[in-house]
């Protein structure tokens, strides 16, 4: 009985923080989620809604924290995903972004934003590393010969093939 | 024999050889020291690596095909390690790999 009152008074705190969140009244509706995590820590909502206005205030870290902590209580929680995916986005976490924006195609393959997002995030990755080569003067080419390079051949099916008999 | 003609490849494009398609990321990402290069380079109409001819410089990326196909010269902003390089053709995708270390 006393459980199902402090699920009652987290989903009333929980409520209070949204209407906060809504008024941009940040630090209360931090309070409010943090309230209803307290009463009922298994709900994995909770910490998702405390994550989004974390964000909001640009505290990254401790967004992703949360973001995760839902996971692990619900694992299929997409929006928690793609809160964690803007957070680690916004810590330089590329790759791991880019991971969480797949899970919530996985979870919801439909999502225009999260298509949109990824995409731009794989742009990003890809570039970061790009070089492009460069116009050099004679005087500044190096002088060493060039070296002749073997070329190994792979994924040749028919040698795979003989090799398997 | 009117089909054979329109389906023959023209002989003519064939002689003048193309850039192909190609991306050099560096490793790793991020931080000031580059140990590696990788090229990937997209050669769609190559069968085997037979027909490959590729020479690396301290600074250049020189690739010539048998039937001047495809020609690339390129030169980059970096000191490569020429005996330490190493290349894969990937007969499936057509992809020409090839792993350039830099030294620093
Ligand atoms: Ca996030």
């Amino acid at each position: 009985w006393e459980e199902e009152q402090r699920k009652v008074r987290a989903d009333w705190e929980k409520e209070r923080g949204n209407q906060f969140f809504k008024d941009n009244m940040l630090n209360e509706a931090i309070n409010c989620y943090t309230s209803a995590i307290q009463l009922d820590p298994i709900n994995a909502v909770y910490p998702a809604n405390r994550a989004m206005c974390l964000i909001k205030q640009e505290k990254y870290a401790a967004a992703e924290v949360d973001c995760t902590t839902s996971i692990e209580l619900d694992s299929k929680y997409t929006k928690a995903y793609h809160r964690r995916a803007t957070a680690r986005f916004k810590l330089g976490k590329f790759e791991e972004a880019r991971k969480d924006y797949e899970m919530v195609l996985k979870l919801e393959p439909s999502s225009k934003l999260a298509q949109s997002e990824l995409g731009k995030l794989e742009q990003l990755i890809e570039s970061r590393n790009l070089v492009f080569p460069v116009c050099k003067r004679e005087e500044e080419k190096s002088k060493k010969a060039l070296k002749r390079i073997l070329i190994e051949e792979i994924n040749d099916e028919s040698v795979e093939k003989d090799q398997v008999k | 024999e009117h089909n054979e003609k329109v389906n023959r490849p023209d002989s003519h494009n064939e002689l003048k050889s193309q850039t192909p398609k190609y991306k050099i990321y560096r490793e790793p990402q991020q931080g000031e020291l580059v140990e590696f290069l990788v090229a990937e380079i997209e050669l769609p109409n190559i069968i085997s690596a037979n027909s490959l001819q590729l020479d690396i410089g301290e600074d250049r990326i020189l690739l010539n095909t048998r039937s001047q196909i495809y020609h690339l010269d390129i030169y980059l902003p970096y000191c490569l390690k020429q005996e330490e390089c190493g290349a894969q053709f990937d007969k499936k995708t057509k992809i020409l790999t090839i792993t350039m270390p830099v030294s620093n």
